[in-house]
């Protein structure tokens, strides 16, 4: 037997198979071949389920919040960046960009909850320094409409994440001794920053900036605690139909997933494949 | 200017600390006080009180966090050598990035019928495979980057120094991979330590990780425990931070 | 003949990298090798190391045939271009390296490699990790971690190649010491056509996979495909004009 074909049949049993014979079971029990309800091949819950309303707009809310979320991270990154590389290099700084690494996204979102919901931390110091009158006038700030809890939560998490990652990148990439080039060449501080250093940062962060907006379109926990119950995002609406008590929902929860599981599959492997 | 950012970095970072720490010792913590009534080291002293659970949770995340980080780093590690060196490479590494890059509760309940009918889910064996299912391609992904040419051609030098395959590993391979060793295993640690949804699907609310208790205490809205919980979560990585910071930033998905 | 080679032939993908090359060698000697880049001669030094697995042919060593055997048991080390000093040892330990390998007693290993960094004239760098040496420093050591192990045979690839023009010359002045010294028996691979009949007791052409071997110094220069003649033209010209 060849020497490889034990390591590479053990990266696929552990790494592969679990996620393609998942999705496999996904795309027969949403065909009805498989599944306590199976009545044979059926395309009734595939035309169901994208017929509804809810499945789009879980879809457009989650990539919207991705999305959003990831460009005011990489926003606000490069700006602190840019506007305080000095100051973030010392030592205090720099460990306080780090400590959001040590929470995970379910205590960011308590925190939130705890912070901006109607008897939160922000409420009472409104109230105690007179700006609001009373709960009731205070703004719904957590599972609202427009998901600023969540939003607030994702880039809370994410920001530093992408501070650091421009601060490496700024060393390793040479960005001083690039910009001191185009100083040479004439370029003003503000055209160094936008011909040069931007599009140097943004050029090597870029896989990773595209693969956090994969990870935050498909995030769980934050929602759970700060999002709505509709529209909500995809992870939630899956989340919702695998445990609603009717199982003509299972059907439909194993849809969704087969259409996100394209969706994510494709990017990555477009991705990286052209990496 | 310094001065500014550095506070707000401080207000913005350490406050949530310095909040779970006050909700967890405040007594009548009532809307709208912005300060408690009082101090109670209570919850605090529950923790080892058996009827409570707190204190099997810590020891049931440390103990999943801890296999799963140590099975991952070591199979990753042997495992993506050969794939590092087949010519095959860049498609084992996107292979790699498609289930790390799925949301872990979707796959939990993709993975959930197998895990069903093995009679895994619910229990504790159950929840290490399937945090190991999501750490390992991790892993891969981190080692992937870690076998270059350089380290192949020390790894042969040793053997034309007559050392056999397992000096190689012994004296050059793993001293000179130390550092890659310990990123991942903190790494998967975190990753393990910090999990949730995927947890909660395959334990069916039945393996009591920290997670689990965080948002069980959060629902139940006892406000004390869920601080203190939430404490217990987040002060071990945190200590580890103070240790070595880069321990903390591998590109890592903080919601895998 | 110490060593000797027949017919060895090695392929990847349906390219011929070694087509049927014939060598023998004198213990004690050196054969340099001239190679443009990609003519094959990384695989054919790695072959010799039982690094690569030939297609076809036999390597013969001191009249073993170790075509078949492992690296581990060939006695023929393989020096890169670059140093390759294990980064986590000191330069004593990365020359006693060899040594604790064959579970020798401290107190032999200790003697040998004391020995060898007088040689190789390290004394004052032993506790040193290697980080701190300097390019002909490191490859110094990357010579006396080979050497302390006494190999039948040396296979350098190119070992100055990374090195600046100064410390090129004087380490190619302690090679051909440490040569005599150790009675060294190598293959030396370059590209460079001073380095290559500078090093070589013998001489050799490596071309699109076959080697060949001249029997003295004229013969090498008066084949066309070396470009002795040119560059020996080029300098006589120089010389005119001046």
């Amino acid at each position: 037997m060849n020497k490889n074909a034990i390591p590479i049949g053990l990266f696929l049993m552990f790494s592969v198979l679990p996620l393609a014979a998942g999705l496999l079971y996904a795309l027969c029990y949403s065909l009805g071949w498989v599944g306590t309800l199976n009545t044979g091949f059926t395309l009734t819950y595939w035309s169901a389920t994208l017929r509804d309303g809810d499945l789009w707009s879980s879809l457009g809310l989650s990539a919207f919040i991705a999305l959003c979320s990831t460009a005011l991270s990489v926003g606000l990154g490069l700006v602190l960046v840019l506007g305080c590389k000095d100051v973030l290099q010392r030592r205090i700084p720099n460990y306080l960009l780090y400590t959001p690494l040590a929470m995970p996204p379910i205590i960011f979102s308590f925190w939130v909850f705890q912070l901006m919901g109607s008897s939160g931390l922000l409420a009472r110091w409104l109230i105690k320094t007179g700006w609001v009158r009373s709960i009731d006038t205070f703004p719904a700030l957590i599972n609202d409409r427009a998901h600023i809890g969540v939003m607030v939560a994702l880039v809370l998490s994410t920001f530093p994440v992408f501070t650091l990652l421009f601060l490496n990148y700024y060393q390793s990439e040479n960005i001083v001794g690039y910009s001191q080039l185009a100083h040479t060449l004439g370029a003003t501080k503000r055209q160094t920053q936008t011909s040069i250093i931007l599009p140097l940062l943004l050029r090597k962060a870029k896989p990773t900036i595209l693969l956090y907006a994969i990870f935050l379109f498909g995030v769980f926990e934050v929602p759970l605690l700060l999002g709505r119950q509709s529209p909500r995002m995809i992870s939630m609406l899956i989340h919702a139909n695998f445990n609603k008590f009717n199982l003509m929902d299972l059907p439909r929860a194993y849809v969704i997933t087969v259409i996100y599981a394209v969706i994510i599959l494709s990017i990555v492997w477009m991705l990286f494949r052209k990496k | 200017m310094k001065k500014i950012v550095v506070f707000l970095l401080i207000l913005v970072f350490l406050s949530p600390f310095a909040y779970f720490i006050v909700a967890s010792v405040a007594v009548n913590y009532r809307f709208p006080l912005l300060w408690p009534e009082g101090w109670t080291m209570d919850n605090w002293q529950q923790i080892f009180r058996t009827n409570n659970g707190l204190f099997d949770s810590v020891f049931t995340s440390l103990l999943i966090s801890v296999v799963t980080a140590a099975v991952s780093t070591s199979a990753g590690f042997v495992i993506s050598k050969t794939l590092a060196y087949h010519t095959k490479r860049s498609l084992f590494n996107i292979l790699a990035y498609l289930p790390y890059s799925f949301s872990p509760v979707i796959y939990a309940y993709c993975l959930y019928f197998f895990f069903n009918k093995s009679q895994l889910s619910g229990h504790i064996v159950g929840v290490l495979l399937a945090q190991f299912i999501l750490t390992f391609p991790f892993s891969i992904i981190l080692f992937l980057n870690h076998w270059n040419t350089e380290l192949k051609a020390v790894e042969e030098l040793t053997y034309t120094l007559g050392g056999s395959v397992t000096q190689a590993w012994r004296r050059v391979i793993i001293p000179m991979s130390k550092s890659i060793l310990l990123l991942c295993f903190f790494q998967t640690f975190l990753i393990s330590w910090f999990e949730y949804g995927l947890t909660s699907v395959i334990g069916l609310g039945k393996v009591h990780t920290l997670t689990i208790k965080v948002y069980q205490y959060i629902g139940e809205s006892n406000l004390g425990f869920a601080a203190l919980a939430s404490c217990l979560l987040v002060f071990p990585p945190l200590i580890l931070l103070w240790f070595n910071r880069h321990f903390m930033l591998a590109n890592n998905n903080q919601y895998a | 003949m110490f060593l000797a080679i027949h017919h060895l032939c090695k392929s990847f993908d349906n390219n011929v990298i070694l087509d049927n090359i014939q060598l023998t060698l004198n213990q004690g000697q050196t054969l340099s090798i001239l190679g443009k880049s990609g003519c094959g001669k990384t695989t054919f030094l790695k072959t010799i190391a039982g690094l690569l697995r030939q297609d076809q042919g036999t390597i013969i060593l001191e009249h073993n045939d170790i075509s078949t055997q492992p690296p581990q048991q060939r006695e023929a080390v393989y020096i890169y271009q670059q140093p390759l000093l294990f980064p986590h040892l000191s330069v004593y330990e990365n020359i006693a390296f060899g040594l604790h390998l064959r579970k020798i007693s401290p107190s032999v290993i200790r003697e040998k490699t004391m020995a060898m960094l007088d040689d190789l004239e390290l004394v004052a760098h032993a506790q040193k990790m290697p980080e701190v040496l300097s390019g002909g420093q490191r490859q110094r050591v990357s010579f006396g971690r080979a050497l302390i192990i006494a190999p039948k045979l040396l296979l350098l690839d190119e070992p100055f190649g990374a090195l600046d023009t100064e410390t090129r010359t004087s380490m190619q002045v302690f090679f051909k010491k440490m040569a005599k010294q150790h009675q060294i028996t190598a293959i030396f691979v370059t590209h460079d056509l001073k380095e290559a009949v500078l090093m070589g007791d013998n001489l050799a052409l490596m071309e699109r996979g076959q080697i060949h071997v001249y029997d003295h110094l004229e013969a090498f220069i008066q084949d066309s495909r070396t470009g002795m003649n040119q560059e020996i033209k080029f300098w006589k010209t120089l010389f005119r004009n001046d």
